[in-house]
């Protein structure tokens, strides 16, 4: 039996889209734009923020790093002087000043002029300052007057407690030999040899490096 | 697509749809890598940031130490030179050797020192060796001015040989010794890593800064010392005992009075300055003491001089009492004045009860006819009358110079050669008139220019002297 379908074209079931790829179509339309709208949203929402935040820090830095170099610049001039400074007084520590112990010396030996307790004077001294260690030994052949060798020990006594004392690291011990000459008054006196070994003013570099 | 059946069609959109969708997640992979990217170097450039902050916030300290380092560069270079600069030395010590009178017989370089290491000190030392002949005196005076030197030299060795025996030379009284002596001295060999950096408002900031630049500059400089000389102890480099049947200088008694005496003398003026302390002198009294401890102070420098000069005090014994307890406290009052003014020294000027005093003691020595004396009251006090305009004793000062003025008027008058010969005291009105020098002169006649005859009485006569009148009596 031959069936006429009188309807238009549209209505016709077999020409209308069918359900399945419309929803298919829908549902492929959903996630395109999604997608689209995601990589939008990364490109220019997250990667464009990055971007201008990049500019401005970019330009932060620039202007940052000319203070920055103009600091370095600084701590070169600071550095330079620092390390003259610095070697100046590395210098400066390790010098005796020698006028003022000769003088403190004098004193002690002059005694305020009190020659009851000792009257010394020396033949000689020599002073020499070891390079290595920076220690210095002063050897003083010397006489006091007198026959009474409480004289040495009484200037020995003085040297102990003078200005300098506390940079002696070691002494000879009081000693002497009667001496006569008879064109003095008195003739009589006590020959000795005075050794002082001083501290050296700094550290020697090799004890510290050890140290270390 | 009408060609397509619905299976294919559905696999059509379904992928075409995929394939974008795969495009775009491509691309937000892509993206996330370009974000990761992007962060790190966002990150590096915040570390950059923070890092140069961190130096930002370091400049304001960093400038002031390299300004107050960079002021006190010229006493660094002073003090360790980076050249040796070894022709200035030796001048330098040429002055030091004329100023101390030591005699020099050699001055030779030392071994050159070697390089320092990489790691060594920045610094290369320069040694020299000195033999001279000196007293000690001369030789302590040497070695201070050259530790004193403004560039860094350090004495390392030395040696003084006695030169002993009847005739060893002698300079101002004292024994000449051989001494040898080696010192050294040092050039910077840190090397410099760039030119001075401009700060900006660099002289402001220097200004703000200026007692700092001070204190460094005091904290860098190295130890110096500073002798003073024999100060009447003797050379311990000298056998003190006496020669057998020989003495220098006078018997020991005859020392030992000259001391007691000048020790007296300067007890005497001792008790002088100790008067002036009192809180109760009239300024009249400060100025008498004052004036006479100024002339014993003055005599007694002289007499001592004398003494020194005549190598007087030559016993070993008395030397240094001698410089102790006469010549350094004679020194000491000398350089003080003795004068221990109890008000102080902040106010130069006389205080308004002084100044009262003053003008009321020149009236009555006035009055008294003692014109000298108030003359001399003034001129001894006159430089604390100097007060400026806006000071409350100003009028009294002004008082007191106007009185000395009369006073000076009335001493000039004193001396004018004026001889009464009569006087004619007309009772009845008319003038009266005087026989002065030979003529005649009438009330109101000018004598010179500056003398007028002004009134004339039987005991005594007025007279007109630059404005004051003034009475002489018959």
């Amino acid at each position: 039996m031959i069936r006429i379908n009188l309807l238009p074209v549209e209505y016709r079931r077999g020409n209308r889209i069918s359900p399945k790829l419309l929803a298919t179509a829908f549902g492929s339309a959903l996630a395109v734009a999604a997608s689209i709208g995601w990589f939008g949203i990364v490109y220019f929402g997250e990667l464009g923020e990055l971007e201008r935040q990049d500019v401005a820090v970019t330009a932060e830095l620039a202007q940052k790093k000319k203070k920055g170099e103009y600091y370095d610049k600084l701590e070169a001039n600071r550095l330079d002087y620092s390390s003259r400074v610095q070697t100046i007084q590395d210098i400066g520590r390790s010098r005796r000043v020698w006028s003022k112990f000769v003088d403190e010396l004098v004193d002690v030996v002059n005694n305020n002029g009190d020659a009851e307790r000792h009257l010394a004077w020396f033949d000689a001294m020599t002073v020499r300052t070891d390079q290595r260690t920076r220690g210095t030994q002063i050897t003083l052949p010397g006489l006091v007057q007198g026959n009474e060798l409480s004289k040495i020990a009484n200037l020995h006594r003085d040297i102990e407690a003078a200005p300098f004392a506390a940079d002696i690291a070691s002494k000879s011990p009081p000693a002497g030999k009667v001496e006569s000459d008879k064109t003095r008054v008195p003739p009589e006196s006590f020959r000795f040899q005075l050794q002082l070994n001083l501290k050296p003013m700094v550290e020697p570099a090799s004890t510290t490096r050890r140290g270390k | 697509m009408a060609r397509l059946n619905e299976k294919q069609k559905l696999f059509a959109v379904g992928g075409v749809a995929l394939g974008i969708c795969a495009v775009a997640c491509g691309g937000v992979y892509w993206a996330q890598g370009l974000i990761d990217e992007m962060k790190a170097t966002l990150e590096r450039k915040r570390q950059d940031i923070a890092a140069a902050e961190a130096k930002i916030a370091k400049i304001p300290a960093t400038e002031k130490e390299v300004i107050i380092l960079r002021e006190n560069l010229d006493e660094y270079v002073k003090i360790l030179p980076a050249d040796q600069g070894l022709n200035d030395l030796t001048t330098m010590m040429n002055q030091f050797q004329q100023s101390s009178g030591i005699q020099v017989t050699a001055f030779t370089p030392g071994k050159p020192a070697k390089a320092p290491g990489k790691n060594g000190p920045k610094f290369s030392r320069i040694e020299y060796q000195y033999d001279m002949n000196a007293t000690l005196w001369q030789f302590l005076k040497f070695i201070n001015s050259i530790e004193n030197y403004e560039r860094f030299v350090s004495i390392t060795d030395f040696s003084i040989q006695h030169a002993g025996g009847r005739d060893a030379e002698t300079r101002d009284g004292d024994q000449v010794h051989q001494i040898r002596l080696t010192m050294e001295t040092y050039t910077y060999d840190g090397k410099s890593t760039g030119q001075d950096v401009e700060i900006p408002d660099y002289g402001d900031k220097k200004q703000e800064l200026r007692e700092e630049i001070f204190k460094r500059l005091q904290a860098i400089r190295i130890d110096k010392y500073d002798h003073r000389g024999s100060r009447g102890r003797r050379d311990i480099f000298v056998d003190p005992r006496e020669r057998e049947g020989r003495s220098d200088g006078p018997p020991i008694e005859e020392q030992r009075a000259i001391m007691d005496r000048y020790l007296g003398e300067l007890q005497r003026l001792r008790g002088i300055a100790q008067k002036l302390r009192k809180p109760d002198l009239t300024i009249f009294d400060v100025f008498t003491f004052e004036r006479e401890l100024k002339e014993g102070i003055e005599k007694l420098e002289l007499a001592v001089n004398e003494v020194n000069q005549k190598q007087q005090i030559s016993a070993a014994s008395l030397r240094l009492r001698w410089v102790k307890e006469v010549c350094e406290p004679l020194a000491d009052m000398k350089s003080t004045g003795g004068t221990k003014d109890p008000r102080g020294q902040s106010d130069p000027y006389l205080s308004a009860a002084e100044m009262q005093q003053l003008i009321d003691s020149m009236r009555q020595l006035s009055t008294d006819g003692d014109l000298e004396a108030a003359d001399a009251r003034f001129e001894a006090i006159s430089p604390r009358l100097l007060v400026p305009e806006a000071d409350p004793r100003y009028a009294l000062a002004v008082t007191a110079k106007a009185l000395h003025v009369r006073v000076k008027t009335a001493m000039e008058f004193k001396t004018l050669d004026l001889k009464i010969q009569g006087v004619l005291v007309n009772h009845d009105g008319g003038r009266s008139g005087v026989l002065l020098n030979g003529e005649t002169y009438e009330e109101g006649d000018y004598i010179n220019d500056e003398l007028m005859l002004r009134r004339v009485e039987e005991e005594q006569v007025w007279f007109v002297f630059r404005g004051l009148t003034l009475i002489r009596t018959l």
